[in-house]
């Protein structure tokens, strides 16, 4: 049984919103990836939400990791949205992955902080 | 609430010990001391709640019956006032008949009172209580008040009740004597049989059933009576043995057959007797009362016994109907004899009356009688009768019709008609001008009858002697008329008499010369001259008949009433010469009219209303003159002398009436004294002129009515006598109404002051069971105290330096400021101060007002005072004097209890927060549900309690316990109980060792403490259960397969109780998913039945109901909970533990590579179902091993094919996890890889890689955090 995840993408004003609704494990770590730079693509920023990811483990973290310098590369900023209290911010929160990537709670503020990049 | 309110020195408790308790020498504390509780649910007494001995000391110490029930099992206590209600003989202990039989009764109540809070009251019910060797039939009121138990909940319900047997049957028995006197009839409950006869004078004949009520025919057999007897010698006699004869006929309204009767005699006239055999209630004790409603009965009912026996079998003393008073004259004149050869026609349509006539005239002449004018008139024609007597009232010819008749009738117009006839007046006008020759009016006496009779059979004979014209037969005539019964005379044509008969010179008693002639008129009364010799000097001018009625002189000297007729006689040639007269002695009848006039009359005034003073006025005014000169009604005073009720007298020219309103109050209000024997006043015998007669009321004599006529009135004579016995009979009938109305109204107004009393005590005592605080309970005391006697009203408690303070005050000015309220506080030297040391209560006239001063104690506990002042300066009345001491006596308990809810309601709150647990611990491997339940809303504290206490490794220690008691006390004994069995528990100790360890602890807290306890420990991965109870009941297992089984163990002694300490262990393997049910009593316990019942009702409901090993357990527990009964008033404690159903360890193996992640994932989740993890708890193990497989998969088989192993264990502190391959492991080569093993370190507490060149074996593990399940 291999692990699902579904990828819904979002444009709006010059960034891209990618919706992460699954689990995240090794064997679709390259799904995401490409889910994450094929919508990166084109926009100055994508916004990655797991607020539907149920599961997110080191091999997620290290694929968000490498996606964001890959498209850092082109000049597209990556943000994640997830919220205190669910398992992959837990997990992210171990590895301080904001430290390297925005991390935000919900998309508005996610939203937000991009618009204030922007200014 | 500050703590001043029973503290210092007046600080109280109840009594503690079993003297103190139930001290005292009465039959009821002597067998509570001996009895051994320790078999009871109650326990021994020292551990009783000290509600139960306050209020079980106030019970006992009661004079009145009062019953107290205790508790949801509703244990019952009784005091010597209820065994006195059974007699003095019983031997039992707490009266248990008397309990079994109001049970029924008060039962229900009792259990409402308890659910309610709320006081309720039963009046007058009806109790068939053994007594007396009898099954009485005895009623009760009973006043059930809820008592309110240290926690401040409905914890019992008091009693009081009161017999109500006298008044109820009084009443009943007044209803039954009143029937009586229209119906006599009568039966009810208090009279199972009336039946009536009569017992001739005549021995010759039979004694016969008059009238009764429904029974057996056996029982009108006048054979099984002694009618005869009680007849004979005029007193009454009891029969037995009627239930035999009646076949056990059961009496309408009474419980069994009646086998007794009471036979009385009263007399009647002729010597008749008339006899009533009253049937005796089986559930009555035949007493004084008793005989006494029966001999009112026979009085009330004896008139209309008689017009029931007139209607159904006419009798001589019928004959007189339409009368109010016996015809009792049918004694003949001896020197009234007439002749024999007149015959008269009797017509009358009545047979009865025919004989009776018959029977009378047939003494001196011969009769014959026909029911119908029609007969009559037949029989008229073919002569040969003297006179004819006929009823003026027949249905097929009227009197009046007849004579009218016959006057048209050649044949018949000269026979004399004499009418009988019911009234006067304007029909004997009529009559007369009809041509009736005389009327009698019923009632006519039958010396008057024959005497009228006679007349004028002598002036038919001798008007038919003028119209044949035999003056040749002068001679002969006037022998014919000495020979006459009438007073015969004739007189020439010129109005001088010239004969009188033999009969009138008796009469007058003087010689023909002093008559004939004018002579006569001598004897005329002065005062009639305008009647007699005026009337027939008018009708010798006329030459016509004359009739007057006048007074005449008789031999004796006294005046007698004559009726006087006279008829023109007739010479040969046809020409006037003179008259001829007949007179008629009627005094007798006028005196008899008199009388008759003055009883209606007295009748009438008795019955025409107004107080009894009125009635008794309006007699005398009646009596003298008119039959009297002197009147005076004497009765039996109190002080043994007379009361003179009623004095009338002929004044000068006025009657003085004279009734003393307030002689007459006194004498009703002292009631009936009476005289022995039969004799009036002294000094009173049998004077011509005067007349005694004794008031007699149920056979005994009260007084006398005591007439004395004047010179001018003939004596009296027979009929006078009896007339005025007969005044005397109503008169006392008419005293002992008055009397009995008084007695009701008194007793009525008594019990309504009673029922008012009661139900202000029941409203004090349902108010402060509702009063929490001191200041409630006293407000609550001091507003009653007002509204019983508008009296003001002061609770005082003691102060600091003895000094007393106003804690409520009622109608005592705002604030209580008055000076007497100042006085009665401001110094320890005050009155109210003493009283409360000496616990006595005081009532003081002393001015300006009266005031009472009690004591607030329990037993010999003052917790208080409460002074009250009455509105002005009387005395208290002994009702005000009891109830205020009541309100005090419920006010003091009240308060002593208030006094402790106020400390205790803060602390109890408090420790509830700290002491019970609303939250358990989450141990994998087991589901745990608990639930506690209160007694009451109010304070929600208790000694029931229960713990899952998490061992090391994979032991959870569970426990369920119940300290006696309830409140703060229980509270504090629980939770330190609680914490010594679950540290104990937590060393280590195995459950018996931690329970005795834990007894011996207990014996130090207090006394007389009692603590049943079950606790265990469950071994997570075995199932094993090791346990040890200490007198709990036993807790129920619930198998896999849905059986149920009793974790069962030796008997062992509660903790505490002082016993030995040897608890054993038990132990039982529980399969997995099996559901260990633990609980306190009050799950099983209902009143009135044996816990096994409540045991069993929990093992079927247990094995019922559905309980999947994934469903949350509290499906299951809330269901149990509904076997509490619904008095549910006793705490319960649920505990549920379900074994997992599911492995404790994980053994599964995966293909290594990526794609087993999900599935791996899957299996772990359920797995760690039973671990009760938080999500992201969950999630940590889920990464971990996650990421151990992941590296596997990469490292070890990254060109293989392999299988990862993943091993699992849960223990009750922590997780372990381990997962292994056969690979060996390289290190990671890129820098944003790497991170599983940092991440896996992170969540985990330790994290041990072992690689070989054989294989990798990861082993996490992490304590599980104290999660807490909600």
């Amino acid at each position: 049984m291999t692990t699902s995840a579904r990828f819904h993408t979002r444009d709006v004003s010059g960034r891209a919103e990618l919706i992460v609704d699954g689990e995240i494990d090794a064997s679709n770590t390259e799904q995401l990836y490409e889910a994450v730079s094929r919508a990166g693509s084109g926009h100055s920023t994508c916004v990655v939400d797991l607020t539907k990811a149920d599961y997110l483990d080191s091999a997620g973290i290290n694929t968000l990791f490498r996606v964001h310098r890959d498209l850092a590369r082109l000049g597209i900023r990556l943000h994640l949205v997830a919220p205190l209290g669910s398992c992959p911010r837990y997990a992210l929160n171990l590895v301080c992955a904001h430290d390297v990537i925005p991390v935000h709670d919900a998309i508005a503020g996610a939203r937000a902080a991009i618009a204030a990049e922007g200014l | 609430m500050p703590a001043r309110s029973v503290s210092g020195h007046t600080r109280t408790e109840p009594p503690t010990s079993r003297a103190d308790l139930f001290a005292g020498s009465g039959e009821t504390v002597r067998h509570l001391r001996e009895f051994d509780w320790s078999g009871t649910r109650l326990g021994e007494p020292e551990t009783w709640p000290g509600t139960l001995r306050t209020t079980l000391r106030t019970v006992l110490e009661s004079p009145s019956p009062m019953l107290f029930v205790w508790g949801t099992e509703l244990y019952p206590f009784s005091n010597d006032a209820c065994r006195a209600i059974l007699g003095e003989d019983r031997e039992t202990g707490s009266s248990p008949q008397f309990l079994a039989t109001v049970w029924n009764v008060i039962g229900p109540v009792c259990e409402r009172v308890l659910a309610t809070g709320e006081a309720e009251r039963i009046e007058n019910q009806i109790v068939w209580l053994e007594r007396g060797g009898i099954v009485e039939e005895t009623f009760f009121t009973f006043s059930c008040g809820p008592v309110t138990g240290d926690d401040g909940a409905t914890a019992g319900v008091l009693c009081a009740f009161s017999e109500t047997t006298g008044e109820v049957r009084a009443r009943r028995r007044m209803a039954l004597v009143r029937a009586a006197a229209e119906n006599p009839a009568v039966a009810g409950p208090d009279l199972p049989f009336a039946l009536w006869w009569l017992v001739p004078g005549d021995r010759a004949a039979e004694p016969e059933f008059l009238v009764g009520s429904e029974v057996p025919p056996a029982l009108r057999d006048p054979l099984v009576w002694p009618l005869r007897e009680v007849a004979a010698d005029g007193r009454a006699r009891q029969v037995g043995g009627l239930a035999v004869r009646a076949a056990g006929w059961v009496a309408p309204g009474t419980a069994g057959p009646a086998d007794r009767a009471h036979v009385l005699p009263v007399p009647a006239s002729h010597g008749d007797t008339l006899v009533l055999t009253a049937g005796l209630s089986p559930n009555t004790a035949f007493d004084e009362d008793h005989l006494g409603f029966l001999e009112m009965l026979a009085t009330a009912a004896f008139k209309a016994v008689l017009r029931a026996a007139l209607k159904a079998v006419p009798k001589e003393s019928a004959v007189a109907h339409g009368s109010e008073t016996p015809s009792t004259d049918t004694i003949l004149s001896p020197g009234l004899t007439g002749t024999q050869d007149e015959r008269i026609l009797v017509v009358d349509d009545n047979a009865d009356i025919r004989a009776y006539l018959q029977r009378l005239l047939g003494e001196h002449w011969e009769t014959s009688a026909v029911a119908s004018g029609r007969e009559a008139l037949d029989l008229a024609r073919s002569g040969g009768f003297g006179l004819m007597l006929a009823d003026a009232m027949m249905p097929e010819a009227e009197g009046l019709e007849l004579v009218r008749e016959m006057r048209a009738d050649p044949g018949a117009e000269s026979l004399p008609v004499v009418l009988l006839s019911a009234g006067a007046g304007g029909a004997v006008v009529q009559g007369l001008t009809t041509g009736v020759d005389d009327y009698l009016v019923k009632p006519f006496s039958s010396r008057d009858l024959l005497a009228r009779v006679g007349a004028h059979l002598v002036m038919a004979r001798l008007r038919r002697t003028t119209e044949i014209r035999l003056d040749a037969s002068e001679q002969r005539f006037r022998l014919l008329c000495d020979e006459a019964p009438a007073l015969i005379w004739s007189a020439g044509p010129a109005g001088g008499w010239d004969f009188v008969n033999r009969a009138w010179l008796a009469h007058t008693g003087r010689t023909p010369s002093q008559e004939l002639g004018e002579g006569w008129a001598e004897g005329v009364h002065p005062d009639d001259g305008h009647l007699m010799p005026a009337a027939y000097h008018d009708a010798l001018a006329r030459r016509r008949a004359f009739e007057v009625e006048y007074r005449h002189r008789r031999a004796d000297g006294s005046y007698g009433w004559l009726i006087a007729r006279g008829v023109p006689r007739l010479d040969s040639e046809g020409a006037f010469a003179g008259f001829i007269g007949a007179c008629t002695d009627v005094t007798g009848r006028k005196r008899h009219e008199e009388r008759h006039r003055i009883l209606a009359a007295v009748t009438a005034g008795l019955d025409a209303g107004g107080a009894l003073a009125e009635r008794l006025g309006r007699i005398g005014a009646i009596l003298v003159p008119a039959f009297a000169a002197r009147c005076t009604l004497d009765v039996s005073a109190a002080d043994g002398g007379l009361s003179r009720l009623l004095h009338a007298c002929t004044g000068e020219g006025e009657t003085e009436v004279r009734v003393p309103t307030e002689v007459l109050d006194r004498w009703l209000e002292a009631g009936i004294q009476t005289k022995s024997g039969t004799a009036g006043p002294p000094g009173a015998g049998e004077l011509p002129g005067a007349m005694v007669s004794p008031i007699t009321v149920q056979g005994r004599v009260l007084g006398a009515l005591t007439l004395i006529g004047d010179g001018g009135r003939p004596d009296y004579e027979g009929e006078d006598r009896a007339v005025a016995a007969e005044l005397a009979r109503r008169l006392a009938l008419h005293l002992d109404y008055a009397r009995l109305l008084h007695v009701e109204r008194t007793a009525r107004k008594a019990v309504e002051r009673a029922a008012a009393r009661s139900a202000r005590l029941q409203e004090i005592t349902a108010s402060l069971s509702r009063a929490l605080t001191v200041e409630q309970v006293a407000d609550i005391v001091a507003a009653h105290a007002r509204t019983v006697m508008d009296a003001a009203a002061v609770v005082v408690m003691p102060g600091a330096g003895h000094v007393l303070t106003a804690v409520a005050t009622a109608g005592a000015g705002p604030g209580g400021e008055e000076t007497w309220v100042r006085q009665l506080t401001g110094t320890a030297d005050h009155p109210l101060a003493s009283v409360m040391r000496d616990r006595t209560p005081r009532w003081q006239t002393s001015s300006p007002r009266a005031l009472a001063l009690l004591p607030l104690a329990v037993g010999v506990d003052v917790v208080g005072g409460l002074a009250v002042r009455l509105p002005e300066d009387r005395r208290f009345t002994p009702g005000e004097q009891d109830e205020l001491v009541a309100i005090a006596g419920l006010g003091a308990c009240a308060l002593q209890r208030a006094g402790r809810f106020d400390v205790e309601h803060q602390m109890a709150a408090t420790l509830q927060r700290s002491l019970l647990p609303d939250r358990l611990p989450a141990v994998p491997g087991i589901s745990t549900w608990a639930k506690y339940l209160t007694a009451t809303s109010e304070v929600t504290i208790g000694g029931d309690w229960y713990d899952v206490v998490p061992l090391d490794d994979d032991r959870v220690a569970v426990v369920i316990g119940d300290v006696s008691g309830h409140g703060i006390g229980a509270a504090a004994v629980m939770g330190q109980i609680r914490s010594s069995l679950s540290a104990y528990l937590l060393e280590g100790h195995d459950p018996d060792q931690a329970l005795a360890r834990t007894a011996r602890m207990a014996e130090t807290l207090e006394p007389d403490l009692m603590v049943t306890t079950c606790c265990g420990v469950l071994h997570l991965e075995t199932g094993l259960f090791e346990y040890a109870n200490a007198g709990h009941p036993p807790p129920l297992v619930r198998y896999p397969d849905g059986s149920v089984g009793h974790l069962r163990s030796a008997v062992s002694p509660p903790l505490g109780i002082g016993g030995p300490k040897d608890y054993r262990a038990f132990e039982e393997r529980l399969p997995p998913g099996s559901t260990i049910v633990l609980y306190t009593d009050g799950l099983v316990e209902r009143r009135g039945e044996p816990i096994d019942a409540g045991l069993r009702r929990l093992a079927r409901r247990l094995r019922q109901e559905p309980d999947p090993p994934g469903q949350p357990l509290d499906q299951l527990g809330e269901r149990l909970l509904t076997l509490i009964g619904s008095e549910g008033n006793d705490d319960t404690a649920l505990l549920l533990v379900r074994t997992s159903g599911s492995p404790l360890t994980l053994e599964t193996d995966f293909p290594a590579g990526p794609d087993s992640l999900a599935e791996l994932r899957r299996r772990l989740s359920d797995w760690l179902r039973i671990a009760h993890l938080s999500k992201l708890e969950e999630f940590e193990f889920l990464l971990a091993c996650g990421e151990a497989v992941s590296n596997a998969a990469e490292h070890a088989y990254a060109f293989t094919e392999g299988i990862i192993r993943v091993r699992g264990r849960i223990t009750a502190s922590q997780i372990t996890l381990r997962v292994s391959d056969e690979g060996s492991w390289r290190e990671p080569y890129e820098a944003d890889r790497g991170r599983g093993i940092p991440l896996m370190r992170a969540v985990m507490d330790s994290v041990t890689i072992d690689a070989t060149p054989t294989g990798t074996t990861v082993e996490m593990s992490r304590r599980l955090r104290r999660m807490e399940l909600s």
